[in-house]
């Protein structure tokens, strides 16, 4: 390798939204910071979302207080201009719906409690009747639906705009740069080793999403997380055919015990399946997805693949929850892997025990636009030797070790 | 009109040469690096009218070649398709 282009105190790996705040995070508070990125700024996961935040999750009191300061973060960041690009946060409309056999299935089993969740925040199932003049496209056989908003942003601005924020406090940020070595001496990360030279760093934060395993195989544990395809489709410009800001409709949802995952490379049988059908108001479009399957990690670098079936099952099921939408066209399509933990689908935050200096910010699977802002503080805290804001124990790498997943090298598995 | 800068490069999504500029001098350094600022090339033509232009807005902002800078990523369907035509769509 060439010689050394770096010395710091800090090595992010990772320009998706975890990596970026935690950077930022970081440089804020007068740490020597670098980032490497192997593609460009969010180039993954984090640039092929939908762009809607969560402000609270019903399953994980952790989660939600994590969500609920990321949410405040980026108002905050709208009303200083902090980061410097206007990511064009806004309040959107809602519309989840049901079959009546649906309604039947969730009198009990995990979507049971959700519905009491949305209930106690005033979220209530309302008959077609009292939202069809809004919505009479909406397949005749969707009896019941609940009326709700959430929030937008836009996910390029926010990242750039993360990037942006990180360098003016100092931060060095180094795209198309790949990590190929850490160096660990006496069980402490020493060297960071890219393809275009070294970096001495102190403490190195595997922000790396989907790719995240390959960097833990650098230090020599195994992280147990998987790239979950998410894929979208974009439409032509075209008169409103919806008026909610958002559709949604989830086949799976009669079933009360839906696994968190299903670890299946069938697309027609992928996990979520929730419908989403998206309006853009300022480009007057349509963006539609379903949710996420299991695929093999591609080569780092690669771009990321659309597949015809994957275009067919979400041409499919938009077809079924808003059947005018047949004769729409279609202009693009685009996919990005979500880092999702397959032991239980929650991120892996923190130290690793026996490798000094090695920090986890990854696995926020389909919310890491929810977790990025808030998770990046609560790992510069951590490495600042804070006690973090947020206790984030239970998200920690030890819970493989504790549950026997460790270790757990499934990595070069193949197809 | 163009001193202004407001002349229309990406017809699509009405973005003009000072956006383009702009968002180059901010830093995006291709074709696909603008398109995510600005939206250029996200319209219905994808980036086949506006392509070139911008790229050469490029060149001249950062002294790259129009021939040096990276492919776009082109991903299906390559023509606008009908929701319906891709259901019936064989794998």
């Amino acid at each position: 390798m060439s010689g050394l282009i770096e010395e710091t105190e800090v090595t992010v790996i990772g320009g998706g939204i975890m990596g970026l705040s935690t950077a930022y995070h970081l440089a804020k508070s007068g740490m020597k910071v670098v980032l490497v990125e192997m593609d460009k700024i969010a180039a993954g996961a984090s640039g092929s979302n939908a762009g809607s935040i969560s402000k609270g999750d019903p399953e994980n009191p952790t989660v939600a207080a994590i969500f609920a300061e990321s949410y405040k973060m980026y108002q905050d960041w709208t009303q200083s201009k902090e980061l410097g690009y206007d990511f064009e946060l806004d309040q959107v409309t809602s519309l989840r719906c049901f079959t009546s056999e649906h309604i039947e299935r969730m009198k009990y089993g995990v979507w049971k409690k959700r519905l009491e969740v949305w209930e106690e925040e005033g979220l209530s199932l309302v008959k077609r009747n009292e939202w069809e003049i809004a919505e009479p496209n909406v397949a005749e056989d969707l009896m019941w639906g609940i009326e709700g908003t959430y929030t937008m942003i836009n996910i390029f601005r926010v990242c750039r705009g993360l990037a942006w924020a990180a360098k003016k406090y100092g931060a060095k940020i180094f795209t198309h740069t790949e990590v190929k070595d850490i160096d660990v001496v006496d069980g402490k990360v020493r060297r960071v080793i890219t393809n275009r030279g070294d970096i001495n760093t102190e403490v190195v934060v595997n922000a790396a999403g989907s790719w995240a395993p390959v960097i833990g195989m650098m230090v020599g544990i195994g992280i147990p997380i998987l790239p979950a395809i998410g894929t979208a489709l974009v439409t032509e410009p075209t008169p409103p055919i919806t008026s909610h800001g958002r559709v949604f409709y989830d086949p799976l949802w009669f079933n009360p015990d839906q696994p968190f995952i299903a670890n299946n490379r069938d697309p027609s049988q992928r996990l979520g399946v929730t419908t989403e059908i998206d309006r853009h108001s300022k480009e007057a479009n349509y963006i539609i997805a379903r949710s996420e399957h299991i695929v093999p990690l591609p080569p780092r670098g690669a771009k990321t693949n659309v597949e015809a079936e994957t275009l067919r099952c979400i041409a499919e099921s938009a077809i079924r929850v808003v059947p005018k939408l047949a004769n729409i066209n279609i202009m693009r399509a685009y996919a990005g892997m979500r880092p999702v933990c397959e032991v239980d689908g929650y991120p892996i935050l923190g130290k690793v025990e026996g490798i000094e200096g090695f920090v986890l910010a990854t696995g926020p699977w389909h919310n890491g636009m929810s977790y990025g802002p808030m998770c990046g503080k609560l790992i510069s805290e951590l490495i600042r030797g804070e006690k973090t804001s947020i206790p984030i124990e239970e998200f920690g790498f030890s819970r493989f070790v504790e549950s026997g997943h460790f270790p757990y090298v499934h990595l070069f598995r193949g197809n | 009109m163009n001193e202004k800068g407001d002349l229309v490069v990406c017809r699509c999504m009405e973005v003009t040469e000072k956006e383009i500029r702009e968002a180059i001098r901010l830093g995006a350094d291709s074709f696909d690096a603008v398109k995510r600022i600005t939206r250029s090339g996200m319209g219905l033509c994808q980036g086949r009218t506006c392509q070139q232009l911008i790229e050469r807005l490029i060149s001249e902002e950062t002294g790259t070649r129009p021939s040096e800078l990276p492919p776009i990523s082109v991903r299906p369907p390559l023509r606008p398709t009908k929701l319906k035509a891709i259901v019936g769509m064989e794998k």
